[in-house]
């Protein structure tokens, strides 16, 4: 057994025991800590596969960003947790932060329209373009991106109809809820209270 | 390849359909909040518009030919995906008519965000049945899926409605799950996501390996796994009644007809296309699911007592008639398939669409009782309602007959009677639960004092009839009232869906000759 089977073996025992632990603990914080290693152990998996830009990427967007996100909607959600108080002055600090990041953002993204960055054109050298001639010639972050984006723009632009899809999905369900409590407490002539008077008698059909 | 691959304008062509099917349902998306809320019901026509047009785009890219694939061999536009497209279509076309009429009747509120949604979900349709790699058809299935998890759960307020969204999303994940792996080992095996390289890559390592199998039967075995619970197969098929009788019945009929087609043909391009040359290893398991789900959904189905559940054992059964054609192996059985899914989404989304009338609140109000006397009541509805059972069970004349014929022949023909026997004797038991309808909307009246009419009694109560003056008035009267107050309006989309279904189902059982020759040439026979 070599070196990259062991660490083979001892990372997947890792993101085994920690997908486990996302469903198993009962506290949310234990839940998306575990789901934190879960998602590292994978970037290490990439990293096996001598794909280190998806590594880096695997790091900063879900381990990073997405589970940052979660549990800050986790600690928001948590009722013990946090006062009127305690929200405000967040939300105060959030505003300042998300101005500061704004602005960090639109400069990166000027500078690289300004700087016109462009792909190297050995991007559309004819020759032999297996996976590592590619990786060797262009270096691992262009070979992903030329493959995102030749070979495989559909899936990856299908991907992004799925995210819509599923927005439009998390809308429909979580402005349902608060629609739904303003109906029955507004006027009683709303359509949404049809329905239900109607499944009265139907239940105690059942 | 891959890294020099060049987009060009001939393939955002080829999958013109899809294309124009997403971009209605993002218009859909952005008129519904421009729109005052009393104009949102017109949105139905733009979404009708849509799939019109979706479709007139998918004959125009069958007539202009070109190349088979496109997107790096992404995606095909062979005869097979444009027929899947055209049933696909016709099926939302047909499921999005009734809809309006429901959806005022539910009190769904979020009407733009519900043909959004049904579009979305074709959308994924027609990607899964015209993807030719591996990750096209997950990405499709995936696509489809989504929307109508949330569809399911989308009447407001019932606990019923809930249960069938939930279900759904939990069970369908893990089937994707199962799906996903399957599809990680066949590329581990054969280096390809591509159907096209995993049908050369075995064609050339044919007999299998022993280093080679495993990995590569393992893979197959979890996709037939995945996909035969999106087909809703024995055993696979548990969350199927309580889903569809939970769901809005426009959605269950979208999702009984659009979710089949894309399933089978994404799973007949996997198992008949791409590893034709081990057709032997995979068709035992094959033919097992066949008879199972055949036997074992008209049995369950016998027992029903509401119509809608009915429906889904049903439509169980009815994957499995569908799954013989996959099972036989050859190009007539593919065509027997597909001609059997055109066919079955005339049929049934007119089914559902009369259950949808009857139907109250979500999921309740279909038991067999309230189809009593319908014939009487409502005489138009009922006939519709006999014309789609009569199809479903296979009567000659339907076009139920037409497609059962074909599919049974094909299994004669590639010399697998014992499918043809089984289908047969599942089709006889399936007369008892489709004739209990008709007799039962013919032949039987709410005699008054059977407790089984408590519901229909219940109806009078709910719908501001004051059950006092019932109890006091004569026999006749109370039987004159209620067939007046159970007269169920039916919206003019509804009239329109099941005029067009019955007619079809008429029309196509006596000539089915030119869209059977369709299907044939979709399959390249001559």
């Amino acid at each position: 057994m070599n070196l990259g089977q062991i660490a083979f073996y001892v990372l997947g025992a890792t993101a085994i025991a920690s997908g486990i632990g996302v469903i198993a603990f009962r506290n949310a914080v234990y839940s998306a800590l575990s789901l934190i290693l879960n998602l590292f152990c994978l970037a290490l998996f990439f990293l096996m596969l001598n794909a280190i830009f998806l590594a880096a990427i695997q790091v900063l967007v879900y381990a990073g960003a997405i589970m940052v996100l979660f549990l800050f909607v986790v600690t928001m959600l948590t009722p013990e947790g946090g006062d009127a108080a305690t929200v405000d002055r967040l939300g105060a600090m959030q505003r300042t932060a998300a101005i500061g990041l704004g602005i960090i953002l639109a400069g990166a993204f000027g500078y690289i329209l300004i700087s016109q960055v462009r792909l190297s054109p050995s991007a559309m050298a004819t020759g032999a373009n297996d996976l590592f001639t590619v990786m060797n010639r262009d270096g691992n972050t262009e070979a992903f991106g030329l493959a995102l984006f030749h070979g495989y723009l559909l899936p990856f632009e299908v991907t992004s109809v799925i995210l819509v899809a599923a927005i439009l999905g998390a809308v429909v369900l979580g402005r349902r809820t608060t629609s739904g409590s303003g109906l029955s407490a507004g006027s009683g002539l709303s359509a949404g209270s049809g329905p239900s008077a109607g499944s009265g008698p139907s239940a105690r059909e059942e | 390849m891959a890294f020099t691959y060049t987009i060009t304008a001939g393939d955002w062509g080829h999958i013109a359909p899809q294309l124009t099917l997403l971009g209605v349902a993002l218009l859909v998306m952005v008129i519904d909040t421009m729109l005052p809320a009393r104009l949102r019901g017109g949105l139905v026509i733009i979404a009708l518009l849509g799939v019109l047009s979706a479709a007139a785009s998918a004959l125009l890219v069958a007539q202009l030919g070109g190349a088979p694939s496109a997107f790096f061999g992404m995606i095909t536009s062979d005869g097979l995906a444009i027929f899947s497209m055209l049933v696909i279509l016709g099926a939302t076309a047909l499921a999005l008519l009734i809809a309006p009429g429901y959806i005022e009747r539910q009190g769904i509120h979020q009407q733009g965000e519900y043909y959004a949604l049904v579009l979305l979900a074709a959308t994924g349709m027609l990607l899964m049945s015209t993807a030719s790699n591996l990750m096209m058809i997950f990405l499709g299935l995936e696509l489809l899926s989504l929307p109508l998890y949330v569809l399911c759960a989308f009447v407001p307020g019932q606990q019923i409605a809930q249960e069938s969204g939930m279900k759904y999303f939990l069970l369908s994940s893990f089937a994707s799950g199962f799906l996903l792996y399957g599809m990680a080992l066949v590329y581990g095996a054969t280096g390809a996501t591509g159907l096209t390289q995993i049908h050369a890559f075995v064609a050339s390592h044919m007999p299998l390996d022993s280093s080679l199998a495993p990995l590569l039967l393992v893979g197959v075995v979890l996709i037939v796994v995945g996909l035969a619970f999106k087909v809703s197969a024995i055993p696979f098929h548990a969350w199927t009644p309580d889903v569809y009788q939970g769901a809005p019945t426009p959605v269950t009929a979208l999702m009984s007809v659009g979710t089949k087609t894309a399933a089978l043909v994404a799973l007949a391009r996997i198992l008949v296309v791409a590893l034709g040359p081990i057709t032997s290893q995979w068709q035992p398991l094959l033919i097992a699911l066949a008879i199972l789900t055949m036997l074992g959904g008209n049995l369950l189905a016998a027992t029903q007592t509401n119509v809608k559940r009915m429906l889904a054992y049903s439509s169980i059964a009815h994957a499995g008639y569908l799954l013989i054609g996959i099972a036989v192996g050859t190009n007539l059985g593919l065509a027997a398939m597909i001609f059997y899914l055109a066919a079955y989404g005339i049929m049934n989304i007119g089914a559902f669409g009369v259950v949808q009338v009857i139907e109250r609140s979500v999921g309740f109000g279909t038991e067999l009782d309230r189809f009593r006397g319908l014939g009487a009541r409502q005489p138009w509805l009922a006939g519709a309602m006999t014309v789609f059972l009569l199809a479903l069970a296979g009567i000659p004349g339907t076009v139920g007959f037409v497609a059962k014929y074909a599919v049974f022949s094909a299994a004669v023909l590639a010399s697998h009677p014992e499918l043809t026997i089984v289908g047969v004797i599942a089709s006889m038991i399936s007369f008892y639960y489709y004739l209990r309808i008709i007799w039962a909307m013919y032949f039987e009246l709410n005699p008054e004092g059977d407790p089984a009419t408590q519901g229909a009694r219940a109806a009078l109560g709910a719908q501001g009839t004051p059950p006092l003056m019932v109890e006091s008035s004569g026999q006749s009267a109370v039987i004159a009232a209620k067939s007046v107050s159970m007269r169920q309006p039916i919206a003019l989309g509804a009239m329109l869906s099941l005029g067009l279904a019955v007619l079809a189902t008429i029309i196509l059982g006596i000539l089915p000759g030119p869209l059977f020759e369709l299907a044939r040439q979709a399959v390249g026979l001559p």
